[in-house]
């Protein structure tokens, strides 16, 4: 989605400054300074005055650390203490989400509001229908009693005037699990056992509340350390820029990243296990299949009681860590996509193949901290001399269409037909694509199991797929047209 | 006729900061002008090289330059320029409440004007 807008710029800046400042070898001694020096010169005062939005920048800053952001109980602790942490190896945070609620508005909880367009009519129909007794006149106007009003919308449908509005809480409106709770003074807090980290409340919250816990710093650490960092590059992310993909891990390349790989390779690989699985499960009277690789998904599996339809194939991105893992146990793998859930994913360890247990991602940047990430390090992505795709995964288009609704339906499908070709007789299924995990969608999700007859479902959490996430830099329809063109690269 | 010439930077910087978004703005002027605007994605204009990063993206409507562009200060520009296109030629006299668009001093065209 497109989401042009102060915040955006904002943290993106942000990002960037870390970035500089993590290159120039700065990055301990003039963290501090940053809300100062961001804050001199033409700032436009955001909060109440310049020291509670340094205030906030301070808080920004945090997350961007990886750190929870909900308290200023350590306001007095330099920035620079956390960094060190950071850079010494701490242990990143599980759940890669918090509210800052220094800048959570709290947002009123009744949310239909009477405006000056009320005219006091003589019909009152906003009066009469309350079911709950909630609206009186205040003077000449309707007054709603937010203590009565159970937020039905009788008053808002009846009034002839349209002055009945509903005001909503941009976070619970958007999140289609009910993660999201109300302190009593009406900030928010989220239920991380209920919170599927779609990301939606993110994009939503005007205030910028809802933070991500980033691992910007934990890159750009090793980089500086100079490890061997391997860039993990899921499709969605190849075509955040509008220039050819080869372009793109060329200045990943230049931006220090000792390798870059497709995760659309992995991604081919993760079909085919889905086609043999789902040939298996069928075999066994297992009806339902659904696909595994989007996150959010497998978390709102769990809630919705349809965790054992899910593929156990592993997600692309889990695969490709494995395998450059398994290439040299030494490398620090990060993903570069532009999902939040997928840091989520990144935490866990996972069994491997002869016994014992590795972790395969090391890290997560979303495709907004990469390209801010680039712009602080003055690398043109237009200028880069294409790279030869075929050294860097050699991903089929269907592998690479994973990153669009319908795409890794469209790909297991396939993955299916070349397996017929063996002389197997291939099962007959339906095929369901869910496009984005919503509260409409969710009902239908949590019925999955009881499906007649067979059944093979997509789901993604966000609208139109992965290029649709919450941490892009390009418009999902944008990003859509130019995954067509990377679909059809072909070797240099 | 004249044409209004809209350059539109699709430097690292003018695209993260925003030039993503402008991009799809091309496709509304194209709906509204037709001909009478002619737009073109460029590489780096150099204005972020100025120490000017945060202000980006920037965005040239014939030889003014808009700083912090936004669809809204663009199709402004682009009608304010259309203006002059057509009026006589005294277009600099005009330039108030140029829309979101900042001015910076930019290595080509010296002063912008100050939205």
């Amino acid at each position: 989605m497109a989401r042009e807008n102060n915040l955006v710029r904002l943290k993106r800046r942000l990002i960037s400054e870390l970035t500089s400042l993590s290159f120039e070898g700065r990055l301990l001694d003039d963290i501090d300074a940053l809300p100062y020096e961001i804050t001199s010169g033409d700032w436009e005062t955001i909060q109440c005055c310049i020291h509670h939005d340094r205030a906030h920048l301070r808080l920004r800053l945090l997350s961007l650390l990886g750190f929870p952001a909900e308290g200023l109980s350590d306001a007095e602790r330099p920035l620079k203490a956390y960094a060190r942490e950071v850079l010494e190896g701490r242990k990143p945070d599980d759940f890669p989400l918090s509210i800052m609620t220094e800048a959570c508005n709290g947002c009123v909880k009744s949310r239909y509001v009477v405006t000056d367009a009320c005219q006091g009519c003589v019909a009152r129909p906003c009066k009469v229908n309350c079911p709950k007794g909630a609206v009186s006149m205040v003077g000449e106007k309707a007054h709603i009693d937010p203590e009565l009003c159970v937020n039905c919308g009788l008053c808002e449908r009846s009034c002839a005037f349209h002055a009945i509005i509903k005001v909503p809480v941009p976070c619970e409106e958007v999140c289609p699990v009910g993660a999201i709770q109300k302190r009593e003074d009406g900030t928010a807090v989220i239920d991380e056992s209920k919170c599927i980290l779609c990301g939606r409340c993110m994009t939503a919250c005007p205030f910028g509340a809802p933070v991500e816990k980033s691992d910007v710093v934990r890159v750009l650490g090793a980089l500086g350390e100079g490890r061997h960092v391997v860039a993990l590059v899921a499709p969605a992310a190849m075509v955040q820029f509008p220039f050819p993909a080869g372009k793109f891990v060329a200045a990943l390349q230049r931006f220090g990243f000792a390798e870059v790989v497709e995760v659309a390779a992995a991604a081919d690989r993760v079909a085919e296990h889905d086609a043999g699985e789902l040939v298996e499960a069928l075999k066994e009277g297992r009806t339902t299949l659904a696909t595994s690789c989007c996150p959010s998904w497998v978390r709102a599996s769990e809630g919705l009681g349809q965790k054992d339809v899910l593929s156990s194939a592993p997600s692309p991105m889990i695969l490709a860590g494995i395998e450059a893992k398994q290439a040299d146990p030494e490398a620090f793998t990060v993903f570069i996509g532009p999902c939040l859930a997928k840091r989520w994913e990144a935490r866990r360890s996972v069994e491997i193949e002869g016994g014992g247990t590795i972790q395969p991602i090391d890290a997560v940047l979303t495709s907004e901290e990469m390209g801010a990430m680039l712009m602080a390090a003055s690398i043109q992505v237009s200028e880069e001399q294409a790279e030869d795709l075929a050294r860097h995964g050699n991903a089929s288009a269907f592998g690479r269409g994973f990153a669009v609704s319908e795409g890794v339906a469209k790909a297991v499908v396939h993955a299916l037909a070349s397996k017929a070709g063996d002389g197997r007789a291939l099962p007959s299924f339906s095929t369901k694509v869910v496009s984005g995990i919503t509260k409409e969608t969710v009902p239908a999700l949590a019925k999955l199991k009881e499906h007649e007859g067979n059944l093979l479902v997509e789901v993604m959490a966000c609208e139109g797929g992965c290029v649709n996430g919450p941490c892009v830099l390009t418009a999902g329809k944008t990003a859509s047209a130019l995954l067509e063109r990377y679909k059809a690269a072909k070797p240099a | 006729m004249n044409q209004v010439h809209v350059t539109i930077c699709t430097g690292t910087a003018c695209y993260v900061m925003g030039g993503a978004d402008l991009l799809g703005a091309v496709d509304i002027l194209l709906e509204k002008y037709g001909g009478r605007v002619v737009c073109e994605g460029s590489t780096c204009l150099g204005y972020c090289k100025l120490g000017k990063q945060h202000k980006a993206p920037f965005v040239k409507v014939n030889d003014r330059l808009l700083a912090q562009a936004t669809v809204e200060s663009l199709e402004k520009a682009v009608e304010e320029a259309l203006g002059a296109a057509a009026g006589d030629g005294q277009a600099d006299a005009d330039r108030s409440g140029a829309g979101k668009g900042e001015g910076v001093p930019g290595p080509a065209c010296g002063e912008a004007d100050n939205g």
